[in-house]
């Protein structure tokens, strides 16, 4: 059996999804800027998945781009956001565990001249709305803060930190990668938003930014004005598509999968919870992830092992006396004992498990965590 | 994953000569658990000979596999012939290992020449 539990890396692109993407590439191909009837049946599924999903996002469809993903959408909103409005510098707050592409964004900013605050997050990886607010500064002008932590699953308190940023006026971008198709969020409650469509079953190559229409912001590439003139290039129409089939399919069996999840998550935790010596890394975290470190054991021999039986979790680093494997950031933010950095693993379920692939998960889990510390 | 050869992965999976021998006539612990590898290799000693060998590790996959590899190799062997035995060999015998895990394969070699050190250093013989 060959059980898949990293969907926080990618998901399996749903079957209805594929089939109706694949029609995009046969029957329905025409360039959506074409004059012609090629063109504007294509242009009409690409508007209509734009209304899709802003609807399951419950925001204007004009306030949605599409882009290539998660890193594309994150770029244009951080850097678009700064050139419109800030082109001179400014100060910055984002977190210690947002991922590569707000970090190393903010990196490259803070070389240009921004002042950049990095929220370190508590032991538990979530940072708190009051270092938010201590980190303001008068200068500041923008936040970027993730909605879900990749590695973690731990939640973001972005509702408390909405209402500080608009107290200040400081507008707010949230990568919400990890939460899109997993948590019914409010986007109105900030005013940037990334999507990235791999990590929701639609396919790879394409992704959203939500831009509210109070903010000003200017592209960061340059082309033939696609996009309201934000994000040149010629439309993705099966990627757009693709992801507005999966939303709604999302959304209509929202209730049923995630109860789903939320028994699994117990199940797994509830075996891990009878394994000495065990630490579940971040706390309040998404109904999908489980990020888990065994003592005497690290994530790497753990990974391998459970790759043996066919099972795909992942690890958060590998071979701690070794530098050129790094640990995680996000762990390290979080303080975490060494054994528990090195030992993590991360499970992400998706809408896709069945009970029997859990059932096996934890037998092999249980199994290999006991061998490979009989080896001691 | 790590890209592991097959027989790394076997090794791994169904490590040999895994275990403690009571009565061992040399034992010795090499790394640390803060370095993330740590093992013990315990020797049964005839005639100058390495008739038995067992290890329990502490240790990665790789770590694991070429300890493994070690005794499959050095059992029967002369200690003289068991010094000359370097960590290329074993990882030659593996198919070879990632890069990053050089060092890992160092551990089982240097736990067994510590553990022949501490055989020929012990006033008492079998």
């Amino acid at each position: 059996m060959r059980v898949y539990l990293d969907h926080a890396a990618t998901t399996r692109v749903f079957d209805e999804v594929a089939r109706e993407v694949f029609k995009l590439f046969t029957d329905f191909y025409g360039n959506a800027s074409s004059t012609h009837t090629h063109g504007y049946e294509a242009k009409k599924i690409y508007e209509e998945a734009r209304g899709k999903i802003a609807k399951h996002l419950n925001v204007d469809p004009s306030e949605i781009y599409f882009t290539s993903g998660g890193t594309e959408s994150d770029n244009i909103a951080i850097c678009g956001f700064l050139k419109a409005n800030h082109p001179d510098g400014g100060h910055l707050i984002t977190t210690q565990i947002e991922h590569p592409a707000v970090l190393e964004v903010m990196r490259q900013l803070e070389k240009r001249g921004y002042s950049v605050t990095y929220l370190k997050p508590t032991p538990e990886g979530y940072v708190t709305p009051d270092d938010f607010r201590k980190a303001i500064k008068k200068n500041t002008v923008l936040a970027s803060i993730m909605w879900v932590n990749n590695e973690t699953g731990a939640i973001q308190p972005i509702e408390e930190i909405s209402k500080i940023a608009r107290e200040h006026g400081i507008t707010l971008h949230s990568d919400a990668v990890q939460a899109i198709g997993k948590l019914k969020i409010d986007a109105k409650l900030v005013d940037m938003l990334s999507a990235s469509g791999h990590k929701f079953y639609a396919p790879k190559g394409c992704g959203f930014l939500y831009v509210s229409k109070s903010v000003k912001i200017e592209p960061i590439m340059y082309g033939g004005g696609h996009e309201k003139g934000l994000r040149s290039g010629t439309e993705n129409v099966p990627g757009a598509h693709g992801m507005a089939v999966a939303l709604d399919l999302i959304d209509k069996n929202y209730a049923e999968w995630s109860e789903k999840l939320k028994r699994f998550k117990r199940k797994i935790v509830e075996v891990i919870e009878n394994i000495p010596d065990h630490h579940i890394n971040g706390s309040n975290t998404i109904f999908s992830h489980i990020n888990v470190s065994f003592k005497g054991i690290s994530g790497e021999t753990l990974a391998t092992a459970l790759d043996l039986y066919g099972i795909s979790v992942s690890m958060a680093s590998a071979c701690s006396s070794h530098h050129s494997i790094k640990r995680s950031h996000v762990l390290e933010a979080m303080s975490l004992e060494e054994w528990m950095m090195d030992g993590a693993i991360r499970i992400s379920m998706g809408y896709d498990n069945s009970e029997e692939e859990i059932n096996f998960f934890v037998k092999v889990l249980l199994e290999e965590v006991n061998r490979l510390r009989k080896m001691a | 994953m790590l890209k592991y050869t097959e027989l790394v992965l076997d090794h791994f999976k169904n490590p040999r000569n895994l275990g403690r021998i009571e009565n061992a006539d040399a034992e010795a612990t090499e790394g640390s658990v803060a370095c993330g590898d740590m093992m013990t290799v315990y020797l049964k000693i005839e005639d100058n000979r390495i008739v038995d060998i067992k290890f329990e590790s502490y240790g990665c996959a790789a770590n694991i596999a070429t300890a493994s590899m070690m005794t499959e190799v050095v059992k029967g062997l002369t200690l003289e012939e068991a010094k000359k035995i370097t960590w290329r060999d074993i990882v030659e015998r593996l198919g070879g290992l990632p890069p990053v895990k050089y060092h890992c394969s160092n551990l089982a070699i240097d736990t067994l020449r510590k553990a022949i050190e501490v055989y020929e250093n012990s006033p008492v013989k079998r």
